[in-house]
């Protein structure tokens, strides 16, 4: 055997920049979210696989700096997880966020953002799976009534702090229709519900109808619901298979044990049970202040 | 015992164990499904390992061959990088050329648990250091274009692992 072997494999010198892709990202999905963020700092074809961006959030809070919004604005990343608080409202970047990653999006968050315009942004989103909107505003957005644009991919909606007898906004993933209800008809695979802050209208007889895909459903609002409005609520829900009561309710016993008859296969978890506000505890540490004549044999 | 014959890229013919050679997926495939038939004293060619790597390998596979099947999708082991075997740990003293090597000639051998091991030992040395360093240790040459490794550091700082 000659030497020319081993001539060949110095010719060769195969460094770590030879490893095929699936290799490198194997290695790379040893390591933790800050060594991957210095990973892809060391040349452009590890920019584009140490992080993988199923797991990466991007979160823009209470920034004032316009070259930051100019930078995700022009990055070729498609971010599928977008959440954004506090931000400058009148150049519109929730907008033009949104819009820059609307066909990777697949959970947003949006919270105090006093822009007027970003929710005509969410119609239609191929990809979005989650939607948590915390704004106290209420934009009756006619390019929005217009778009009649579902999400028909969200899995999980969080409304919070939104004025309950008006949700019009809405209609940008939802149908011409200003009853959220009827939007979320429109929404197949919606399966959670969480409402914070303001309590939907169930008074209101155009909200009498049923969503039977809707499987968890969690309650913290500020309004105090009554026995009536929890049986309403096992009715337009009559899929639900767990729900969850975080605020103070003016329920009785009685009327607890009316909506689990309604629902028997749904677990009930419902916290403070008529107290005055002062005392209630916090759903950290409430775990004892279930109802006062009811065991806790129903909660999972 | 049954033997069957590799040759490599360079030409060298190496007698090796069945089952030790069955440690590669490769192989393995060639042997059961194309149907080669080892008793007729042809080498199963190699052409993308030399002969200094094979042997290497062989040595990893000897020792290896009687390792049970690991399981399967276990995210919490996949992710740690503290279970090298010791044994593994010494094989893998070796200088990068030969582990990258190694490496590249265990993915044509589709030998996923030499794989694993050899990613596991190159996370280690990424682990906890700057990208400067990184590129230091593996001499990566940084081939931003001037800006952009400022743009990526400015990004990076408002993305955060999703929950």
């Amino acid at each position: 055997m000659s030497n020319l072997p081993d001539d060949n494999i110095n010719a060769e010198l195969p460094t770590i920049l030879d490893l095929p892709t699936e290799i490198l990202e194997i290695i790379f999905s040893h390591l933790q979210f800050k060594d991957r963020m210095s990973a892809s700092l060391v040349c452009r074809r590890w920019s584009g696989t140490a992080i993988p961006l199923r797991k990466v959030l991007l979160k823009i809070a209470g920034c004032w700096d316009r070259s930051v919004y100019g930078t995700f604005l022009a990055s070729d990343r498609p971010y599928r997880h977008l959440e954004v608080h506090n931000i400058v409202s009148e150049i519109r970047y929730t907008s033009k966020l949104i819009s820059k990653f609307r066909d990777s999006l697949e959970t947003l968050e949006v919270e105090s953002v006093y822009e007027r315009n970003w929710m005509n942004e969410l119609g239609g989103l191929p990809r979005l799976q989650e939607l948590c909107l915390k704004c106290p505003l209420v934009v009756k957005s006619p390019a929005a009534w217009r778009a009649k644009r579902p999400c028909r991919s969200m899995r999980s909606l969080t409304i919070d702090e939104i004025d309950g007898s008006d949700f019009a906004f809405l209609n940008a993933f939802g149908v011409l229709n200003d009853r959220l209800l009827q939007d979320l008809k429109a929404l197949p695979k919606l399966r959670d519900i969480k409402f914070t802050g303001k309590m939907l209208d169930l008074n209101d007889p155009a909200e009498s109808a049923t969503i039977d895909q809707i499987q968890k459903v969690e309650l913290r609002t500020s309004v105090r619901i009554d026995d009536d409005q929890l049986l309403q609520l096992t009715k337009v829900f009559p899929a639900m298979d767990s729900f969850l009561i975080g605020c103070i309710t003016n329920c009785t016993a009685a009327g607890v044990e009316a909506a689990k008859k309604q629902l028997p296969k749904c677990s009930f978890q419902i916290y403070g049970h008529r107290a005055p506000v002062y005392s209630v505890k916090t759903w950290s540490d409430s775990e004892s202040t279930d109802l006062d004549t009811d065991s806790d044999s129903d909660f999972s | 015992m049954s033997t069957i014959k590799l040759e490599t890229s360079d030409g060298v013919k190496f007698t090796v164990k069945t089952q030790v050679a069955k440690c590669s997926g490769t192989i393995r495939t060639m042997l059961e499904d194309i149907g080669i038939n080892p008793q007729d004293g042809e080498a199963i060619p190699l052409s993308n390992v030399h002969s200094t790597i094979l042997q290497k390998i062989l040595v990893w596979a000897e020792h290896h061959v009687d390792d049970p099947e690991p399981p399967r999708d276990d995210a919490d082991a996949a992710k740690r990088t503290d279970d090298i075997c010791s044994w593994d740990e010494d094989f893998l003293k070796v200088d990068q050329r030969t582990l990258f090597d190694v490496m590249l000639a265990a993915n044509y051998l589709d030998m996923k648990q030499l794989i694993a091991v050899c990613c596991k030992t190159v996370a280690n040395m990424i682990k906890g250091k700057t990208a400067d360093q990184i590129r230091k240790t593996f001499n990566i040459e940084n081939d931003f274009p001037p800006g952009d490794e400022d743009k990526i550091r400015l990004r990076n700082q408002f993305c955060e692992e999703r929950r």
